[in-house]
């Protein structure tokens, strides 16, 4: 998640939420720390020689994976995606649209969703859908849960699972039940037949009721799961009541658990260029082949399909663990001072460059869809930026580049 | 003079296409023998010395000029949408929602060098730019829904004009827009505080404003008028796709009263009927037609419906809602942060279905009944109505009668037996085509340089063989030239340059200090 409070600076903001102090204070401290300017099999090397080495691993792979956009500016994605159809690569940028072995549940049911703040301006009845936006999304729901008098809020799910919100009715439903919940609360609204299965019926007849008695409800969810069942759900029941009345899903992302700020951003582009949000089989700009479940990076390293890995920021642990026992070869780009131990050796090439937010600048999309503009930092460390050194390495493959090498760009 | 016919592409050198029959009826009623002389990327005087110009042989050619798409979505997060709600229509060839990139090739292969994307939401603006800045070849401009803003909205429920203008010239000038779209006027609010099914008219006032949806377009266009911009309100007015509102359309006209007003896809708002009564739905176009060919002041683009499938999408929520309810289709809604929003899904338009027949059935008939065709565009709402790749098929539609009457023959036998389309025999000319796709638009939306061939116009040019089967001759020109370059040829691309990004205060008319 990319949070507003975090303007680049040389102190750390006071405005920021405690996730975001932590982070851009261990930005501060590794910005422009001594170091290597990039690592070639765990040892240290100059930027020149680790970008040809770069260049080696891409073009003598047979497939090549470019994954991990979320951690670089729009500019930094595009010039990645440059790369990726130079090499006719898969392009993954970890959206739930890759992985989910039901396929996108845009497709199936669609999805009925409004802009953060509309929560705030319009919602008299927010249910918190088996989230705690509160651990995910530090300040969303101080800035963004409704004040006024007669707004209700339920939070439904397992105990564990439960925003801290005074006067927030608790309903308790196990998280196995939740696309069930979803199901039978939609069955009510319609005056479906309803299974028999206590409590969950009486849990859902409260929730049935709340949004009957509702003038304008909103659902928060935080939604990763790989089969799709429960977005799928959740979206279906949303759909339903807006037919009735104003009612929205406000679907956040991974929140502070994302690989990296511009996780909306890297959909977005690879969106347009490729014409799918992830899981991009052969980077194409004439239409990628989008295969759900197949192309997704996990799938890929797990499967040994590609041979080589550019990623451009951090992975989401499975992928890591993946990448790490995979062997495949990974040409990385690292925050400086945050180089994973694991990879010092395994990964073929490392290199540092400055983050996002104390960069060369660039554009950011953040979750809520609003753009965000980074200033370039004011006392910028000597190494470069992802976008920097990614132009350059897809600067070099052009050149070196042999025309049979590659897919090669279509004019 | 160099002999050789065949300029390199990626180089914009000295050129002549000699010898075709240029249709370019900005400039010349008639199509005429002649030369086009092209310098640095724009049409030139016949020089003193030929030397250096190459010679492109064009005789047995049609010259036009490249066209002008006034109303498409080819970017900004609606389209992201389109292209992600349908899987197996993004398979396709062209995909129902193309790539950005692919996009610009398509069109410049099809002969189009100029393209607005119809409905940007302020806000979304600048994620809209990046995306276009990747569309290849086009020169390309948005409209902005600036009418949605809730600061708009305000001020013009206060009679605020000033304010209005100053919010709507910022409005353009910080979102970079050509124009500015008004969507289901009112419509985001009336939607928002859910009126769901409720359709409302013209002066029903806001459920959170002080203001009609009528005023709002009065103000929005004398606002509009006032700040100069190249292009008038792009009008999308309310009730679309609704049985009956066709009174809304005339109402919506009337509003203007002689103040300049671009109507944007008449055919979805020329529906007969009533009660959102299927069985009662007919052609609206008579009364329609009759009022617009009486007032100068109005310019439309027609939104023709083609049978097969698309994807819908629209800034206007409650209409795709109404959509979506009705065929059951996967929906994507979403709404702004006190502004408007947009719907999108997924639709197929069948010959067999009543429907659908009546909507193919109006758009022809608008086509074929507007007197003036300076005041028509072709286009077919991309991709609402049809994929911009179908416009020969619309070419011939409306150039070749018996190919008319042998469709009409298959579509709906209720529609074949009560649409006027059989009884009118007009044929579009080759050069009333090239009004509607190229002269009339850029003279609507704005452009002095674009839609003619003369002196000081840009070199966007396309060369097509004659061809009886007008669908056949249109969709492969034999060159096409994007401000001099040759960036197509039998429909194979030569060059992709950059196009241009077309910006309201990047011309000289707008008036960013209006007060």
């Amino acid at each position: 998640m990319l949070c507003d409070d975090l303007n680049p600076g040389t102190d750390v903001p006071q405005n920021a939420c405690e996730a975001g102090r932590k982070a851009f204070a261990a930005g501060l401290a590794a910005h422009g720390a001594p170091g290597a300017e990039a690592w070639i099999a765990g040892s240290p090397s100059g930027l020149p020689a680790a970008l040809d080495r770069a260049v080696d691993c891409l073009r003598s792979a047979r497939r090549v994976l470019v994954t991990g956009l979320a951690a670089a500016t729009m500019e930094g994605v595009a010039a990645a995606c440059d790369i990726a159809e130079l090499l006719a690569a898969a392009v993954d940028s970890g959206h739930p649209d890759g992985f989910r072995a039901t396929g996108p549940t845009i497709a199936r049911a669609g999805e009925v969703t409004a802009s953060w703040d509309e929560l705030q301006d319009r919602a008299d009845l927010v249910i918190f859908w088996f989230c705690d936006p509160s651990r995910s999304h530090p300040r969303f729901l101080e800035r963004h849960l409704p004040r006024k008098r007669h707004c209700r809020t339920i939070s439904v799910g397992p105990d564990e699972i439960a925003p801290s919100i005074p006067g927030c009715r608790r309903i308790r439903i196990s998280q196995a039940a939740a696309p069930e919940a979803a199901r039978v609360v939609h069955a009510m609204l319609a005056g479906h037949g309803l299974p028999d299965r206590e409590p969950l019926i009486a849990a859902c007849r409260e929730i049935a009721a709340a949004i009957r008695g509702a003038a304008c409800v909103a659902i928060v969810t935080v939604l990763d799961d790989p089969v799709g069942i429960d977005a799928w759900s959740i979206v279906h029941l949303v759909r339903t009541i807006a037919h009735e009345r104003p009612a929205f899903q406000i679907p956040l992302g991974a929140g502070i658990a994302a690989a990296g700020p511009n996780a909306s951003g890297a959909a977005a582009i690879s969106t347009w260029r490729y014409g799918a949000a992830a899981a991009v089989a052969r980077a194409d700009r004439s239409g990628g082949r989008f295969r759900p479940a197949e192309s997704d990076a996990l799938r890929l390293i797990e499967r040994r399909e590609v041979d080589c890995v550019l990623t451009l920021g951090p992975l989401p642990a499975p992928i890591d663990a993946a990448l790490a026992e995979s062997g495949i070869a990974a040409v990385r780009l690292v925050d400086e001072g945050a180089i994973p131990a694991q990879f010092q050796t395994a990964a073929t090439v490392q290199i540092a460059c400055r983050p996002a937010q104390f960069g060369e600048g660039g554009t950011m999309l953040r979750e809520d869809g609003r753009t965000v503009l980074l200033e370039p930092f004011s006392a910028a460390s000597g190494r470069p930026g992802r976008a920097a050194v990614l132009q350059r390495l897809g600067h070099l493959l052009t050149t070196r580049l042999e025309p049979a090498a590659g897919g090669g760009k279509s004019p | 003079m160099s002999d050789s016919s065949r300029p390199q592409p990626g180089s914009a050198p000295r050129f002549v296409i000699r010898g075709g029959l240029v249709h370019d009826p900005a400039n010349q009623p008639d199509p005429f023998l002649g030369d086009i002389w092209i310098e640095d990327g724009r049409v030139v005087e016949p020089p003193a010395d030929e030397t250096g110009f190459l010679r492109v042989d064009a005789v047995g050619l049609v010259v036009m000029p490249g066209g002008v798409d006034l109303h498409s979505h080819v970017a900004g997060p609606k389209v992201n949408a389109g292209r992600r709600i349908g899987p197996h229509l993004a398979r396709r060839q062209p995909a129902a929602v193309p790539t950005i990139h692919a996009t610009g090739g398509l069109y410049a292969a099809l002969g189009y060098t100029t393209v607005f994307d119809a409905a940007i939401a302020t806000g979304a603006a600048a994620i809209a730019h990046m995306e276009l800045d990747e569309l290849p070849i086009l020169d390309k401009g948005v409209y902005l829904l600036a009418a949605d803003d809730a600061a708009v909205l305000d001020s013009l429920a206060k009679s605020d004009d000033a304010s209005t203008r100053r919010l709507l010239r910022d409005a353009i000038s910080g979102g970079r827009g050509w124009a500015v779209k008004v969507a289901n006027p009112g419509g985001a609010s009336f939607w928002k505080h859910g009126r769901r099914g409720d359709h409302h008219d013209l002066d029903t006032p806001l459920p959170d404003h002080p203001i009609t949806p009528r005023s709002i377009l009065q103000r929005l266009a004398a606002a509009v008028a006032a700040i100069q911009l190249p292009h008038p309100l792009h009008v999308h007015t309310a009730n679309l796709g609704l049985p009956g509102n066709w009174r809304t359309m005339l109402e919506t006209m009337r509003t203007f009263d002689g103040l300049p007003a671009h109507l944007a896809h008449v055919q979805f708002h020329s529906y007969s009927g009533g009660d959102l009564d299927e069985d009662s739905f007919g052609s609206g176009v008579g009364p329609l037609v009759e009022w617009f060919n009486a007032h100068p002041s109005l310019t439309l683009d027609v939104g023709q419906i083609l049978f097969g499938e698309t994807v819908a999408m629209t800034g206007d929520a409650a209409a795709a809602e109404h959509l979506a309810h009705a065929t059951g289709m996967p929906w994507m809604s979403h709404d702004l942060h006190l502004e408007g929003g947009c719907g999108v899904l997924p639709i197929a338009y069948r010959e067999k279905s009543l429907v659908h027949a009546w909507q193919w059935a109006i758009g022809l008939e608008w086509f074929l009944t507007a007197d003036d065709p300076w005041r028509v565009v072709l286009s077919t709402d991309h991709p609402n109505g049809a994929h911009f790749t179908a416009y020969p098929a619309l070419m011939r539609l409306l150039g070749d009668e018996p190919f008319r009457r042998e469709a009409l023959a298959r579509i709906h036998p209720a529609v074949r037996s009560r649409s006027p389309l059989g009884q009118i025999g007009r044929e579009y000319s080759l050069q009333e085509l090239c009004i509607v796709t190229r002269a009339a638009p850029a003279r609507i939306a704005g452009l002095p340089r674009k839609g003619h061939l003369g002196v000081g116009a840009d070199a966007d040019i396309c060369l097509y063989r004659p061809d009886p089967d007008l669908s056949r001759m249109f969709a492969l020109p034999a060159r096409v030239f994007k401000a001099g370059l040759l960036v197509a040829e039998d429909g194979e691309l030569r060059a992709v340059p950059r196009g241009s990004t077309l910006t309201a205060a990047g011309t000289g008319s707008f008036r960013a200090d209006a007060r």
